[in-house]
């Protein structure tokens, strides 16, 4: 017996593979782009304007969540040197897809071109230029939804409470019922208190669930529930919306619509970033709707089952390089053996993770960069859409990697004090690992 | 819930399920001398989880068993459900029993099995190895036979990504040998087990496995 119990316990060791399948160049650019070097010394009006306001005016407006804004000569010139650290360190504009993994729309990142003129304009002392040689501003984005169906509020105002850190992440019940079946072809949602709100989700939830989170509303004399962690509770799937700085109304593509059935309530998911501002945030939520779609917009998890179960996700105290991942072929469940065609990505993780992947193993031995987040930071997860999308065959995998540094130096503050690293595992107050992929499919 | 979900959860019970239906019907009786004992049995086995409590998994089983001593017998067991590369489970197990005692209608054997379960699905792959240890005692109802057994045990899963996950698991099974004639026995049985492994957002999670087996002597 003693025998077989070493036998046994060997094993796993025999199957058990902690090596990444992912190739050593994964995400990383084959020629990096070198910066241009602008023929006449960049003003302020003709160069930098047009770089601060399409990828920094979103937060930096006054009333903005960012903490001064920067939309004038005076504003930007006053900032330049923290705003040239902050462009060459990358740390500003906050975009975390590496540059060589895929396209994303909406891509608010500097390229090297633009860092470079950033740069050189605040060495060459930050000139301002002519007001005429500011070049036309694209055409303004719509500030508001094309028709507006379902217009609606959190019933009451929060004020959220710095008590974990700087942020809150608090849920709130929506006062609507869907009373027939149907589909939201647009959302826009739209925080009252900017200064504080850093990002919000929007889900549509069924009837059962909405029942259940019912009873956690207001449970705690605050209005909505503290929903940290709120994948234990919040299907990903259910994600019909959202809200970041300097978003616009999000319009679903011609004829895709998210499905919303009889008894569905909406459920909003705000960030508040209390270390921004104060006070109390409303937030209300538009919707545009549809009767009919040609398509309808789905999401899919990608993650595994063990990492669920045990010590199967298990991420050692001090490991500054705790690693898992997944792979599993979505055309077999989801796609019904047919392609999927992949729209938007997402990778999830907590405050410990590091590096972030999402990728397909093709079937002849390659991979396909779907998402390479190798500075993950907490506070910017969102959904990044591709701006084209990227085909699942049947046969190939689609993958999954997550990296987390549990080092003493990567541990969060709690009121001011750095927290010790412990060995944690999955859960809401410790860590997750999983990515959603966004696709559509013909409705049935 | 989504295909996608109900998917992964029945990985998760198909990798913990087998914890129940380790060992499985059970009775005290032996193989006769010279010959082989045969199994065929349907089952469903399950393990509770956050979002699909005792979502059930159907598989097949079948085995056989033979006398190798006056007190013991030997045996091997599969299990399986193949629907494809969609998802296909298996497992195999050898275990033997020993007989312990006899006392008028009761009696008493120690049974001990292991082997290995592999569950593959769209692509992903969860296997694991385990032990079982079960204890029965029968007590002999004219030619049947009710059977009570606790059994505790030890799996470990594992599949490529993740950290190998250690499942103990004890509890306790009650069954029937139905003796239909000289040569078939039906022996229908269920279980329940606990394992304090942390399951799907669960801090740990029950077991259960209910099945009926056709036991042929020749």
């Amino acid at each position: 017996m003693r025998h077989l119990l070493i036998v046994l316990a060997a094993l796993p060791a025999c199957f058990y593979d902690t090596e990444s399948p992912l190739p050593a160049d994964f995400g990383v650019c084959e020629a990096p782009p070198s910066p241009g070097v602008a023929a006449t010394p960049p003003t302020y009006w003709r160069d930098v304007k047009p770089i601060v306001d399409r990828s920094c005016a979103g937060c930096h407006i006054a009333g903005g969540v960012a903490p001064f804004a920067l939309t004038t000569y005076a504003e930007v010139e006053g900032r330049k040197q923290q705003a040239a650290w902050a462009v060459e360190t990358r740390l500003m504009p906050p975009w975390q897809p590496d540059d060589c993994c895929n396209h994303y729309r909406d891509d608010r990142s500097l390229t090297p071109d633009q860092i470079a003129t950033f740069t050189a304009w605040v060495e060459d002392g930050a000139p301002e230029g002519d007001p005429a040689d500011e070049p036309p501003a694209p055409p303004p984005a719509p500030e508001r939804l094309p028709r507006v169906d379902v217009d609606v509020q959190v019933t009451e105002p929060f004020t959220p409470s710095p008590r974990v850190g700087k942020d809150e992440l608090r849920c709130f019940l929506l006062p609507h019922h869907f009373e027939t079946a149907t589909y939201v072809t647009g959302t826009d949602v739209q925080p009252s208190n900017r200064r504080i709100a850093h990002h919000a989700i929007l889900y549509a939830v069924p009837a059962d669930k909405a029942r259940e989170l019912a009873a956690k509303d207001g449970a705690d004399g605050r209005p909505g529930w503290d929903c940290y962690g709120a994948a234990d509770e919040l299907d990903v799937r259910s994600t019909i919306g959202g809200w970041q700085p300097g978003d616009r109304p999000r319009v679903f593509p011609d004829g895709i619509g998210a499905e919303v059935k009889p008894g569905t309530q909406l459920v909003l998911n705000m960030h508040y970033d209390t270390g921004a501002g104060t006070g109390a945030d409303q937030p209300r939520v538009q919707l545009m709707l549809s009767d009919t779609v040609e398509r309808v917009s789905r999401g899919a998890p990608v993650g595994n089952p063990l990492w669920f179960a045990g010590e199967g996700m298990e991420i050692a105290a001090g490991d500054p390089d705790a690693m898992v991942f997944f792979s599993y072929d979505p055309t077999l469940v989801i796609g019904k053996g047919k392609a999927i065609d992949v729209e938007s990505v997402m990778v999830h993780m907590h405050e410990l993770g590091s590096i972030g992947r999402l990728a397909i193993l093709r079937e002849d031995g390659s991979s396909e960069c779907l998402l390479n987040i190798t500075d993950w930071d907490f506070h910017w997860m969102t959904t990044y859409f591709l701006d084209t999308p990227v085909r699942i065959n049947p046969g190939d995998r689609l993958y999954v990697e997550c990296h987390w540094d549990n080092t003493a130096e990567n541990q969060k503050l709690v009121d001011g004090e750095q927290q010790a690293p412990r060995t944690i595992g999955w859960g809401a107050d410790e860590e997750m690992c999983g990515g959603v992929i966004g696709f559509s499919e013909p409705v049935q | 819930m989504s295909r996608a979900i109900v998917a992964i959860v029945v990985v998760l019970v198909a990798a913990l399920a087998g914890c129940g239906s380790y060992t499985s019907y059970k009775h005290t009786q032996l193989a006769r001398p010279g010959k082989t004992d045969w199994l065929f049995a349907s089952q469903l086995s399950g393990a509770g989880t956050g979002t699909a409590d005792n979502a059930p998994l159907p598989e097949f089983a079948a085995g056989a068993r033979r006398r190798v001593h006056e007190r013991a017998d030997v045996g091997v067991t599969t299990t399986f459900l193949p629907l494809g590369p969609a998802f296909t489970t298996f497992s195999v197990e050898a275990s033997g029993k020993l007989a312990l005692v006899r006392r008028g209608r009761w009696s008493a054997a120690l049974g001990a099995g292991a082997g290995y379960r592999v569950t593959h699905s769209s692509g992903a792959t969860v296997e694991g190895v385990h032990l079982a240890l079960p204890l029965i005692l029968g007590v002999d109802l004219g030619r049947h036979q009710l059977v009570y057994s606790p059994a505790a045990g030890y799996q470990r899963v594992w599949s490529t990504g993740a950290r190998p996950v250690d499942v103990p698991f004890a509890g306790w099974s009650l069954g029937f040998r139905w003796q239909i004639g000289r040569r078939w026995a039906l022996l229908p049985e269920g279980t329940v087990g606990y394992t304090p492994a942390r399951n799907f957002m669960t801090e740990d999670s029950r077991l259960f496995h209910v099945g009926v087996a056709a036991l042929f002597t020749p």
